[in-house]
């Protein structure tokens, strides 16, 4: 399959805490990137607690966060659900507001990704959510499929979660952030390092075309061409339908994003297909028979 | 060219396989250099589009002893010549397959999957555009036993797996790549042979979901789509210039994908309006060793 471009307003926006450094900050800029990039308002438009719709594929999916300050605590909460609201998280999406913290949204009409430039060892500085391109041969049979992905597990974890800020999957060797996946009327999520062990085939990664070879795969070998360039390919997500010990199957496609088998400092952004591209994950080489080397670039006007 | 031809019954020769091959490789667009009917044969591939431009040369041959016919390898100079052999055991009644196009052969025995030299396949690549000009020289030759006397079951090779991963047992393996050649048939593996051969297949990045779990409880994961269809991908493929460095992608076999599901080899499959054959049998991979994947290549 080739890149899925959602259309649409493509946003890579920035907004900082002040000095007071409030979870209101947050909200408020959040809502004005998503608003931005194409999704509505359902409620509470103004204060802080907003409930957001995403645009509606050509598939007929959609989705909905709730952005809030819940009023107390460390975090501002992005709390993500399907449309009829039938399917919510009960955990949260966590971002931690700081003094003169800058964050970036890049977004589209579909999918978001928030996250504060230059770190990624900070817990509580990155999540991802969307819906996916659902591929022609299955899109008749996915009515609902919502992904949603932190760096972190709760208002006051302050270790960095396996998510693409690091790595391009999820796996019992690194403690799982905050999760939440619907597909078809079915819904689980991953809350307080929940489900780490190896058995967890339901954790959520992507899936490429790579070297067939787990020893040494990636961190040394495997990873390009002949002449040095890496591989560009679709990233498809797979997780689990309805916990983190069920089958991961590939649910479909992310917006406006590649893989590339080459590992690159984060933020680092590139040129091609006649747009700029943004690198959200930070050196990833790969670990020997664990997981792929590998960076997940997203468009980034 | 997807031909089959059996062995005899009564006195099996190493010639009948010599003999087989040339046949089908000729249909299929190879043309004879030299030993034209006899029990060693010089055979040269067609040359790859002129953007590419690349040809090899296979030496089909009848040793005059021991149990085997080979396959010995080389670029179409001469200069650059594979030392070992592909063997390719004789048997009363054997029947072997040999599915070829005019650049690249696979030969098989079907239905063994676990006995010594009955699977050899060779070629040059298909080259990406970047790559023309670039890559002058890629010739690839891969067996299932690492000599003549080799008596084990089948190595690592496109039969069984998309790779030979470290610590599996010793191969047998010749490329050339721009004048630089290697070939692995007689040493063991070691964690510093990052330039073995595989096949890139689609796989997950999570290496603890692929193939089978740790305790051989059949439980991967992410190897398929929402619907049970498996992922097809071209099977790109990589080698080192050298045993001991970087595999890189040199390019992609022909006429042929890579499906992210086990079947039993042998099988044949209908899509895009033409019939592939199975080449692996039932790899399920091995978590964090290699993934669940078939080689499917075409056959009219």
């Amino acid at each position: 399959m080739p890149i899925q471009y959602a259309g649409g307003t493509n946003v890579n926006t920035t907004f900082s805490n002040s000095g007071s450094a409030t979870r209101r900050e947050i909200v408020d800029g959040v809502v004005t990137a998503l608003t931005s990039a194409g999704w509505s308002t359902i409620s509470g438009s103004g204060t802080g607690d907003v409930l957001m719709e995403s645009a509606t594929t050509s598939q007929g999916l959609k989705m909905r966060v709730r952005v809030l300050d819940p009023g107390s605590g460390t975090c501002a909460q992005l709390k993500v659900r399907n449309a009829s609201n039938v399917l919510a998280m009960s955990n949260a999406l966590f971002l931690r507001p700081e003094n003169s913290k800058t964050w970036r949204v890049i977004a589209n009409r579909y999918q978001a990704f928030i996250f504060v430039p230059a770190t990624s060892t900070v817990a509580r500085d990155f999540c991802g959510f969307g819906v996916p391109y659902i591929p022609d041969q299955f899109a008749s049979k996915i009515y609902d499929c919502i992904w949603a992905w932190g760096d972190s597990n709760s208002d006051t974890d302050s270790s960095v979660r396996a998510c693409f800020r690091k790595v391009l999957a999820a796996n019992g060797n690194f403690s799982t952030a905050s999760l939440f996946f619907v597909v078809n009327g079915g819904s689980w999520e991953n809350r307080n390092g929940a489900n780490q062990a190896n058995s967890a085939q339901g954790l959520p990664s992507l899936v490429f075309p790579q070297a067939s070879a787990g020893q040494n795969v990636g961190s040394t070998t495997g990873y390009r061409w002949h002449n040095d360039e890496a591989l560009m390919l679709e990233p498809l997500l797979a997780f689990g339908a309805t916990s983190a010990l069920d089958e991961a199957k590939v649910r479909g496609q992310l917006w406006d994003a590649v893989i590339s088998t080459e590992s690159y400092a984060k933020d680092a952004t590139v040129t091609f297909d006649g747009l700029n591209w943004w690198n959200l994950t930070d050196a990833n080489v790969g670990i020997s028979r664990n997981t792929s080397r590998g960076s997940l670039f997203v468009v980034a006007p | 060219m997807n031909s089959a031809f059996t062995q005899s019954f009564g006195s099996p020769t190493r010639r009948e396989i010599v003999d087989g091959i040339v046949s089908a490789m000729t249909t299929a667009g190879w043309s004879v250099i030299s030993g034209s009917g006899t029990g060693d044969v010089m055979m040269e591939s067609a040359t790859t589009p002129a953007s590419q431009s690349l040809k090899m040369r296979a030496r089909i041959y009848d040793p005059g002893s021991g149990t085997d016919a080979r396959v010995k390898i080389r670029n179409s100079g001469g200069t650059i010549v594979q030392s070992g052999d592909f063997p390719l055991v004789s048997a009363a009644g054997r029947v072997w397959r040999v599915i070829a196009n005019k650049y690249q052969v696979f030969v098989l025995a079907p239905g063994l999957f676990n006995a010594p030299c009955v699977f050899a396949a060779w070629g040059v690549p298909f080259l990406r555009t970047a790559l023309e000009g670039v890559v002058t020289e890629c010739v690839w030759g891969w067996g299932s036993s690492n000599s003549t006397s080799d008596a084990s079951n089948i190595r690592p090779c496109p039969r069984t797996f998309m790779s030979m991963w470290i610590n599996f047992s010793t191969p047998n393996w010749f490329s050339i790549i721009n004048g630089s050649s290697w070939e692995l048939n007689n040493s063991n593996q070691s964690s510093g042979n990052i330039g073995l051969p595989m096949i890139f297949a689609p796989w997950t990045a999570n290496m603890q979901h692929s193939g089978y779990k740790n305790s051989g409880d059949l439980n991967p994961s992410s190897y398929r789509y929402h619907d049970d269809t498996p992922l097809a991908s071209e099977p790109l493929l990589a080698f080192g210039a050298a045993l001991a460095t970087e595999a890189k992608i040199r390019g992609q076999l022909w006429d042929a994908v890579v499906l992210s599901e086990a079947y039993g080899a042998d099988r044949t499959f209908a899509f895009d309006s033409k019939t592939f054959y199975n080449i692996t049998h039932n790899n399920y991979g091995v978590t964090v060793d290699t993934p669940r994947a078939s080689l499917l290549v075409m056959v009219p």
